[in-house]
Formats: structure tokens, sequence, C-alpha cells
């Protein structure tokens, strides 16, 4: 091998040296790639529709939710950058936020659904579901329970199991809260689907991770 | 003495650094590359057969007349049901309810619940309803005792909804409702 390098060095000294520079440049360039950009981070990001996945966001979901998901963190992203910089402590509040749902808490799946007028339908509602049925019957509508500022709040949501399969929902529908439940917002729905907090949190298309199955 | 090495061995030598530089591409470009978009496509919604027609019926959301009472588990949901929608008002994530031709029969009909999405991603731009581009996921059907094994096949897959636009108003095309009544659907 020594000999091999001893020649590569007495080549380019010589004609060949053309070849060699070249070769030389072929390989900083090479590196110089690696250097600058990691494809891995750069895959992971193409992958999550061309922007990172903010914290809590699961970005490699199934395909559409996937590009709600990096949407959601692009304008995120977007939002970030056109701020001024703002001290610690108001920084922190506007944090706690935009902060994503921690979980939702599964209450019933909706099964059989038949139009009793025009203008009015009704669901069986069924209180237990499996990871079984959810990899079964993906995307099936599912009624759940969030904690929306202190107040318990009833929303219609798709179930369905994420590329990690763990169980998510999808918020769809503002829905009232049954009188029973602990710490029920007693709002009528029209007074509900008014309620900008509750707007964000359906218009956001983040994935919230469903609890309460068994 | 001079030790040299013929240019037979220079070429050998050169040849094994370009293998070695090509399987470090590999390991540093390809596989992270494939591994990224693999794991992300591993449950990405699958799609529904394009001779599968899925027909726009209504939104469905909460019961305003119902108030505050919500049926607790095991009894009964009220929702309505609006035949008629502003595109304004499609958003991405909300739930219709939607017909699915039977490809294989004439006249047979399985309503399902189903999901608003873009073709594409979950999110629809105003744009996508004039230009016939909202897709929907189907969830289970409204009937599952009514739905033949082959149509379950059809939970969980995405489609093409088909609507009439006048207006920019979203509706069951005519010859839809009137093929629903004839197949005694009751939708």
């Amino acid at each position: 091998m020594n000999t091999v390098f001893r020649n590569w060095c007495r080549a380019l000294m010589n004609k060949r040296r053309v070849l060699v520079v070249a070769e030389m440049l072929c390989l900083i360039a090479v590196a110089s790639v690696f250097l600058i950009a990691s494809p891995l981070a750069l895959a992971k990001k193409n992958a999550a529709g061309g922007c990172d996945c903010p914290p809590g966001c699961a970005c490699a979901q199934a395909a559409c939710a996937q590009a709600a998901c990096a949407q959601a963190a692009c304008a995120q992203v977007a939002a970030q950058k056109k701020k001024a910089p703002v001290p610690v402590q108001a920084a922190a509040a506007q944090k706690k936020k935009v902060a994503p749902a921690k979980a939702a808490t599964f209450v019933s799946i909706l099964t059989n659904v038949s139009k009793t007028s025009p203008t009015t339908l009704t669901a069986q509602l069924f209180n237990h579901i499996t990871l079984a049925t959810l990899k079964k019957d993906s995307w099936a509508w599912v009624t759940v329970t969030l904690n929306v500022k202190g107040k318990t709040e009833t929303f219609g949501a798709e179930a369905f199991l994420n590329s990690r399969n763990r169980p998510v929902v999808l918020l769809a529908e503002i829905l009232p809260t049954s009188s029973s439940v602990a710490n029920a917002d007693p709002r009528p729905l029209a007074e509900l689907l008014k309620d900008p907090n509750l707007l964000a949190l359906i218009k956001s298309g983040n994935q919230i991770p469903l609890i309460g199955i068994n | 003495m001079r030790n040299s090495v013929s240019l037979h061995k220079i070429g050998i030598a050169k040849f094994t650094g370009l293998l070695v530089l090509a399987a470090l591409a590999v390991a540093f470009f390809v596989a992270p590359i494939a591994m990224a978009t693999g794991g992300s496509n591993k449950n990405a919604v699958a799609l529904l057969n394009s001779n599968v027609n899925i027909f726009f019926l209504g939104k469905v959301a909460g019961n305003r007349t119902v108030g505050t009472t919500l049926s607790v588990a095991n009894t009964k949901l009220p929702l309505s049901l609006t035949p008629t929608l502003p595109a304004n008002q499609v958003l991405g994530g909300s739930w219709f309810m939607c017909a699915v031709k039977d490809p294989a029969t004439v006249n047979t009909f399985y309503i399902f619940t189903c999901t608003v999405s873009g073709v594409n991603g979950i999110t629809i731009a105003p744009s996508d309803v004039t230009n016939n581009r909202v897709a929907v996921i189907l969830g289970l059907p409204a009937n599952t005792a009514a739905t033949t094994p082959a149509a379950m096949k059809y939970v969980g897959k995405k489609g093409t909804l088909r609507y009439t636009l006048t207006r920019n108003v979203l509706s069951t095309p005519v010859a839809i409702k009137q093929a629903l009544n004839a197949a005694g659907t009751g939708w």
C-alpha cells in the first residue's frame, strides 16, 4: 500500500496530474456533502412534508394526517420566524398556549348510523374498543373527552393506529358533554360551536394520543 | 533499488477504492432515505380501486337542538345531517356520510361514515372543492349487518368524493339520489 501511495504521489507530479486532481476534488465533494447535509435528516424532513415536526406531533403517520401534521409544523415554524424576540416568561406562556393536547380519553365508538329524518341521524354508541378493533376498523368514528382549560369537553373524532401502532385520534366535531362526566362543560352545543379554543383544536389537525382503550 | 508497482496493481487498488466509496454512498445515502420513506409509508392510507365510486350524502355534526344532553355509552347519539353544504365549509377531518356504489352490481349502494381529506393530505384548499379534488377516508358502514364482506374491505381506504357543485354548494348528484331511492336505501 505504501508503494501504491508513492506511485500515486509520483503520478501527481507527472502527466497524469489532471486525473489525480480530479479524483481528489471528487473525494472532497463527497466528503463535503456528508458534512454539510445529513442525508438521514433530509430524508426525514422530506417524509414530513418538507419541514420538521414539532414536539408531540408524530409526522411519520398515515399519509393524509402526516401532511396535516407537517402543515401544522410549517405554520408553527413560520409563526415563530415572524415573531420578534420575546422575554423568556412571555415565550414560555406562548409555548403553553400552542401546546398540543396531551391525550384524548376514549368514550365510545359509533357503530350503526341511521337516518331518522332528512336532517337528523342517530348513531349507536358502544363503549368498548380494543387495539385489534382499531387495527381492523381504522378511521372509525369515536367520541372522546379532552381536558380544555380545566373543563371536560367531548369531541367526535376519527381513531386509527399511527406508524408506531399507537392509537391516535383526529378531532372532527364538537359535541355536548354529558352532565354525568366529571367537570363537564355545561354550555349548550350552539355556544360550544362558537368557542375559539375548541374550534382551534379541530382546525389544527393534530393527532392526539388516544387513551382509555383496552 | 527502487520499488515500483505495476499499473495493473494501481488499477486494482483504485477499483477497490471505488467499491469502498460506492459502499459508503449506499450506507450514507440510499439506506437512510429508504428507511425514512419506508417508515413513513408503513401505515399510509390505502387507496380504493378507481372503479369504486363514492358519493356525498351530507355533513354530519352534533345536533344543536338536543342541547347539553349527550347519551351515555351504549345508548344513542343524536346527530345532524346537512345534505347541502357551502364549499367553504368543507374542512379536512370533518364527518361526512357517503354512499359507495358497488361496482359489481347495477344498483347496490353501501352507506359509509367517512372522513374528509385532501387528495394528498388531510387539509383542503378552497380550490380543491371547485376542482373536484376532495377525497374521503371510509370509516365503518352505517349498517354493518347489511354490508357484504367485499364492501367491508373498503373500511379505512381513501377515494375521491363525487358531488354536484351548484353555486358553490355541494349536494348529492340527482341521478344518485334517484338511484338511492330506487334501491330503497332510505338515504
